[in-house]
């Protein structure tokens, strides 16, 4: 047996074949005219097959060599997501709104509780000494605003996620567990059907006014949208054969829920979230409407309540706090749609 | 599947029932001077009230104040031709079905004709605003889907973004002024004169909304199938775009805004409480709050009632439709493990 | 030549006053907000504003009010009592028929339709119960029909007292004869010289027995406006619930010469008084009330098209008063004896009488003169007229020694109130009353104007001292009753009254102690629970003045003066704090010193004699019409 000879590692990574191509000896122009015989170097074209391919040696270094990527979800969901310039944009803008909300109740000349001057002072507009202009009982509305949206923001958030929270897992059993479906079901009728105001109303007579207390309500209630969104998709991926396949080897359900379902649920989850916060918001409105809000602090409900009445009449109070609900909807939207469409993994390339 | 649905049927009525039974024993929990208006808490001696209380059924027991309440939705009785009951045994059956009267919003009114008064407005002016705004937001929905990141994506996501964040009265408003001073249009809705026209404002500012939602949704769901596989291998079979959007896409992404479209529809029964109010439509929609904190029980019990029906109908009627369009989706659960 | 310039003249003159003289608007478009919705037909049952408004334009009844609030004879051609106010007479005009909404004749107004129309209001069966209070107080026996149509229901059933008609024991037992078909005869329990002022209102409006034969008892109960009898001014031709309704000129209406009537009248219903104004700027309605932005809005800016027609509205009947409560307990239901110590006290209540400065307050309703909300009586004003046409709160204004000052707020004296508080807070402390002391104050959850408002009266409060008193402001959801006053949760009330008929006794009575008909005593101000001897001392002192002056029922004049005595003893004493009258700012085409001047009861609606200018009035031309009413 003929003893190969080993190779050092230079020889083995040596080609074995000068593959080098003389870029100069190249004919490129293939309209020239060509004499028979062969007296100009070929083209690859015309080479003969031995010369074209040649055998693959076996490098053992290189057998060894894994494929590998540093691919990670969250780093790829989040580079998506800064290639959205839009919604990058209005996040850093919310957040400087935040930080605001803090910042201008200390730069403010007068603070919320300054004396009331109807008689004097009530509905001027915007000027240098109260850069908001003052509301209905002459107080500086730069203050109320600024105290309001604060308010408002950490309600909104905190109400938000609770929301979804419970809304996600409650809909991730609903829509997979078939006994369960009846049971939720009936519950989602019976709280969907019967009138909020219902609720609210007795809520508020019986526990009484306050923001915490508010807040489990528009939780408690405000999970129904999302969970039920959740338990049709859910209904939509669960009997896919790869959850076929999980279940017939035996899978835990909530490994199954959480690896297998939620993933595809991701992106109108986020979007879900996204939404909700201005839209708690808007039900801070409803609920100071219906006098179920405690309307001796300001928030941006009862901002938007108060000068909604009078529209179009002083309009600069109702106009201030639009604007800013109207940029952390905007901001909401945008990141929320940005961030959905960098959750799909689909859109990681 | 046939015994699926007559199960859901089942289970659906034994639900409205419930919610019934429920709204109708919680209006019983709030205190029973609710009832009374200020004026005659004033005139009203102690003894006047616990009469009148009496009278009209409140003393009792509340759950056999529930009994009562079934027993009367349904009356078989005999009636001559002139409509008037008789108890010679002439004339013919009718079987009527009775909620009792109003109390307090319209009082001695019949609850069922007063609300069916109302909900043929709402239902009138809903329905066109549905079509509208479904057809107006699938449209966008789609071209913003089709020309993602585009310029009409923009414009469309600036829509929606607009429509959410303004509060609606400003926009109702904006709309109502501009409807009255550039074209003329009736500024409050009459069932004199002009009744079509001013149908028009409200309905329009109706579709205003709900064409932001159907945009917004269309286009997420649209955006989540176009990156799936078959897409992909249609488009390198070389479907024309169009055929790609119609004949797959939009077929997919509609399952999931499908299952609303039962329950939206037969919810236009119930009115926009903000439209309504504002336009000074005669409907449904505000009549539910007034009936609450007037404390009319019988009008709140039957607007439940009705609400509650078409509720638990459009959400199976929804669930119904989602499984004809997409056979993949089973409802049943047959042959399955959990 | 001569002849021929005078007569050039005169025809300029006339031609001048043709084209000056703007036209009178022949269909009134006017407006409610839709909270303000009526809810029955039925004129007997009724007892709310919102409903009463519009009927008293479909019925007449005996007597209605002229512009300047006197009694004013409508169906009757004339009252009278030879007995100093124990029977009283009405004769009725010929001619009034009943029609339906059409116009088409029904059946003939006659005497005997006040029977039945009380012995609708008085039978248990029929009526629930609504406006018997009145009736049962005043004419002889309808307490005992009442106690017996009840008695009735409840042994028998109440298809026995509905089957009672006039011709039964109510002929019997109550004090009402009809002599001939012209005819009516009041007796009443006592002299009552104030009795013509309740013909004015619904518990003694006609039923035709001839409607009840027609549509049975139980279809009377449930009338609408598509099978009702008319006998007034005007019909209903178009009704649509929270949209619309249509009063159009009754035909052959009785009273057709004498009274002058508009075409017809459109009820809109809006949302609010902000969507209203809208439909003003449109051109869709003749008047319209202002909120204080957009009066502000409009006053400060004297380019603004609207500018030279604000005009500032008349008071309406509500008297409001800064109720103090004797006996309130905590949310806990602990009495809250630190408040309940502190009222009681009369230095610490005289305190907020000189040191509640209230123009922070007016100015929310009137923006422009908030002085014209001053009050600083306890009986609304309109209720009664000495004989030479005094009006009775003059009187009391005179006992106080304090008169309104329509440019500054003149019974606010902070220096007194200093005096009084220093006073105060030595008596309290020996009685072991921590300072500041807490006022709670409720209002409603859903109204941010109101939530201001609170805001400015927190204000007013603070400025006796932070360390003295402190305001606070609480909401409750829906039912002040339920949840306040049951529970006796607040320290202060700020409400107005409105009277039912003419005489100081509707307010005062209201207010004195040891009375379960006393409304306020009994349901506000819990004074029966109180326990300070003083206070109780000084109430009794209010009630005995009261007592004395209901017994003078022949010379008014002199019952009046004793009002006044004993109204003026309860504000010396600071038992209330008279606070406030609503006037505001509107504009509109319709001079409002023409309208119905009705202080009580529920005539003021009524849509007749009006005079009014398709153009609006402006500021001059109302001040102009003010002048020569009061002229008059």
């Amino acid at each position: 047996m003929p003893k190969t000879k080993q190779k050092t590692v230079q020889e083995m990574e040596a080609p074995v074949v000068n593959m080098d191509v003389d870029m100069n000896s190249i004919d490129t122009n293939p309209k020239r005219e060509r004499p028979m015989g062969r007296e100009y170097p070929l083209s690859r074209r015309d080479m003969p097959e031995k010369q074209l391919f040649d055998f693959a040696e076996y490098h053992a270094q290189d057998a060894e060599r894994t494929g590998y990527s540093n691919y990670s979800y969250w780093k790829s969901v989040w580079a998506n997501f800064i290639k959205n310039k839009p919604a990058v944009i209005m996040s850093v803008i919310f957040i400087a709104l935040f930080i605001f909300t803090f910042v201008a109740s200390a730069i403010g000349k007068y603070d919320i509780n300054m004396a009331p001057d109807p008689v004097n002072r009530a509905y001027l507009l915007p000027s240098s000494e109260y850069w908001f202009g003052t509301d209905g009982i002459g107080r500086d509305y730069w203050a109320q605003v600024w105290y309001a949206t604060r308010a408002s923001i950490l309600l909104a958030v905190l109400v938000s996620l609770g929301q979804i929270f419970v809304g996600v897992i409650i809909g991730l059993v609903w829509g997979y567990v078939r006994k369960l479906d009846r049971f939720f079901t009936e519950l989602y009728n019976l709280i969907d059907n019967i009138p909020t105001i219902i609720y609210m109303t007795l809520i508020a007579l019986m526990v009484g006014k306050s923001l915490l207390t508010m807040g489990i309500a528009m939780i408690a209630f405000g999970w129904l949208a999302t969970a039920r969104n959740v338990r049709n998709l859910v209904f939509m991926y669960r009997d896919r054969e790869y959850n076929l396949a999980s279940r017939c080897l035996g899978t835990r359900l909530s490994r199954i829920l959480f690896r297998n379902i939620f993933p595809y649920l991701i992106s109108v989850i986020i979007l879900r979230l996204a939404l909700a916060i201005p839209g708690t918001i808007a039900y801070e409105t409803t609920l100071t409407y219906l006098g179920l809000m405690d309307i001796t602090k300001p928030s941006l409900g009862m901002l938007l309540s108060a000068a909604r009445a009078i529209f179009p009449r002083a309009s600069y109070t109702l106009l201030f706090p639009a604007i800013i609900v109207s940029i952390i909807t905007i901001t909401f939207y945008l990141v929320g749609n940005a961030f959905s469409d960098a959750c799909d993994p689909r859109n990681h390339v | 599947m046939v015994k699926y649905i007559l199960k859901r049927i089942g289970q659906s009525i034994l639900t409205i029932l419930l919610v019934v039974s429920i709204v109708f024993l919680l209006m019983r929990l709030m205190p029973s001077d609710y009832f009374f208006t200020e004026d005659e808490l004033i005139k009203f001696t102690e003894q006047q009230k616990e009469d009148k209380l009496k009278r009209l059924g409140l003393l009792d027991p509340p759950l056999v104040q529930l009994g009562n309440f079934y027993k009367n939705m349904f009356q078989l009785e005999r009636v001559n031709d002139a409509g008037k009951v008789v108890t010679d045994g002439t004339g013919h059956l009718r079987l009527t079905f009775n909620l009792g009267d109003s109390m307090r919003l319209e009082k001695g009114q019949a609850v069922t004709k007063v609300i069916a008064q109302k909900m043929g407005i709402s239902m009138h002016i809903g329905l066109i605003a549905l079509a509208i705004s479904l057809v107006l937001g699938v449209i966008f929905g789609v071209l913003q889907a089709n020309f993602k990141d585009g310029l009409v994506d923009h414009i469309g996501t600036g829509y929606t973004v607009v429509v959410n964040a303004v509060p609606h009265l400003v926009i109702y408003t904006v709309i109502m002024i501009a409807g009255a001073s550039w074209f003329g249009l009736p500024m409050r809705y009459s069932g004199r004169l002009n009744t079509e026209l001013s149908m028009v404002l409200p309905i329009i500012c109706l579709s205003v909304g709900s064409t932001a939602g159907y945009m917004l949704w269309t286009r997420r769901y649209m955006v989540d199938e176009l990156n799936k596989d078959y897409i992909r291998l249609a488009k390198l079979k070389g479907l024309s775009n169009r055929q790609v959007m119609f004949r797959h896409v939009l077929r997919n992404a509609f399952v999931p805004l499908a299952q609303y479209l039962p329950y939206s529809i037969l919810l236009t029964v119930g009115g926009s409480l903000l439209v309504e109010t504002f336009f000074s439509v005669p409907g449904m929609g505000p009549e539910l709050t007034k009936a609450i904190s007037r404390y009319d029980l019988n009008l709140v019990q039957g607007i439940v009632l009705l609400y509650a029906t078409m509720g638990i109908v459009g959400v199976f009627l929804g669930d119904l439709l989602m499984t004809l369009i997409d056979p993949r989706i089973k409802l049943t659960g047959k042959g399955d493990v959990r | 030549m001569k002849k021929l310039l005078t007569i050039a003249l005169a025809l300029i003159m006339v031609l001048s006053l043709a084209v000056a003289s703007a036209d009178e608007i022949k269909d009134l478009r006017t407006y409610e907000t839709q909270a303000r919705e009526l809810e029955t037909w039925n004129v007997h049952y009724s007892q709310a504003a919102a409903d009463l408004n519009v009927l008293c334009n479909l019925i007449d009844g005996l007597l209605t009010n002229d512009n300047h609030g006197n009694l004013k004879e409508n169906a009757a051609k004339s009252y009278s009592s030879e007995d100093g106010g124990k029977t009283w007479t009405f004769v009725l005009n010929d001619g009034m028929t009943w029609f339906d909404k059409d116009g088409n004749y029904k059946a003939d107004v006659v005497a005997q339709d006040w029977k039945t129309g009380l012995e609708w209001v008085l039978n248990y069966a029929k009526n629930d119960s609504y406006n018997v209070s009145m009736p049962a107080e005043m004419i002889a026996g309808a307490n005992d029909y009442y106690e017996y149509t009840k008695a009735l229901t409840e042994s028998e059933g109440a298809d026995a007292a509905k089957a009672l008609t006039v011709d039964g024991k109510f002929s019997e037992m109550v004090g009402i004869a009809t002599p001939d078909d012209k005819t009516i005869v009041y007796t009443l329990v006592d002299q009552l010289p104030y009795f013509p002022s309740v013909a004015t209102y619904n518990c003694l409006y006609p039923l035709s027995q001839a409607l009840i034969d027609e549509m049975g008892v139980d279809g009377y109960r449930d009338v609408t406006w598509e099978n009702m009898w008319y006998s007034g001014p005007y019909t209903i031709t178009y009704f649509v619930n929270l949209n619309e309704k249509v009063l159009t000129k009754s035909p052959n209406y009785w009273n057709d010469a004498n009274c002058k009537r508009f075409d017809s009248v459109t009820i809109k219903m809006v949302e609010s008084i902000a969507t209203g104004y809208q439909l003003f700027v449109q051109g869709e309605l003749d008047h319209i009330s202002l909120d204080q932005a957009t009066t502000q809005e409009i006053y400060n800016d004297p380019s603004n098209e609207f500018y030279p027609f604000l005009v500032e509205a008349r008071p309406t009947k509500y008297s409001y008063q800064m109720h103090l409560v004797y006996n309130k307990n905590n949310e806990d239901g602990t009495p809250d004896d630190n408040w309940n110590t502190a009222v009681a006290n009369e230095n610490f209540r005289k305190s907020l009488y000189y040191g509640l400065d209230a123009t922070g307050y007016f100015a929310r309703t009137n923006a422009i003169n908030p002085q014209s909300c001053q009050n600083y009586v306890y009986t609304g004003n309109g209720v009664a007229f000495t004989s030479d046409g005094t009006d009775y709160t003059a009187l009391v204004r005179k006992e106080i020694g304090l008169d309104y000052d329509r440019t500054t707020y003149n019974r606010f004296d902070m220096d007194k109130a200093q005096e009084y508080k220093a006073k105060a807070i030595e008596e309290l402390t020996a009685k072991g009353v921590t300072f500041p002391v807490s006022v709670d104050y409720y209002i409603m959850g859903n109204s941010t104007t109101a939530a201001e408002t609170a805001k400015v009266l927190e204000y007013i409060f603070s400025q006796l001292g932070d360390d003295y008193v402190k305001l606070n402001t609480k909401t409750y959801i829906s039912s002040l009753a339920n949840e306040v006053r049951k529970p006796r949760l607040a320290s202060i009330y700020i409400n107005g009254w409105g009277a039912d008929f003419a005489d100081p006794v509707n307010f005062l009575g209201q207010e004195t102690y040891d009375d379960t008909a006393a409304y306020y005593s009994n349901a506000y101000s819990n004074i029966n629970d109180a326990t300070d001897p003083d206070l109780i001392a000084d109430y009794k002192e209010f009630t005995d003045l009261v007592v004395a002056a209901k017994a003078i029922t022949t010379d008014l004049d002199a019952r009046y003066a004793a009002f006044a005595k004993a109204e003026a003893c309860f504000i010396d004493h600071v038992l209330t704090i008279p606070w406030s009258y609503e006037v505001s700012w509107e504009l509109t085409s319709i001079n409002n010193y023409t309208k119905v001047y009705s202080m009580y009861g529920m005539q003021g609606y009524r849509y007749v004699d009006w005079e009014t200018d398709s153009n609006l009035f402006t500021t001059e031309a109302m001040q102009a019409a003010a002048e020569a009413y009061a002229a008059e």
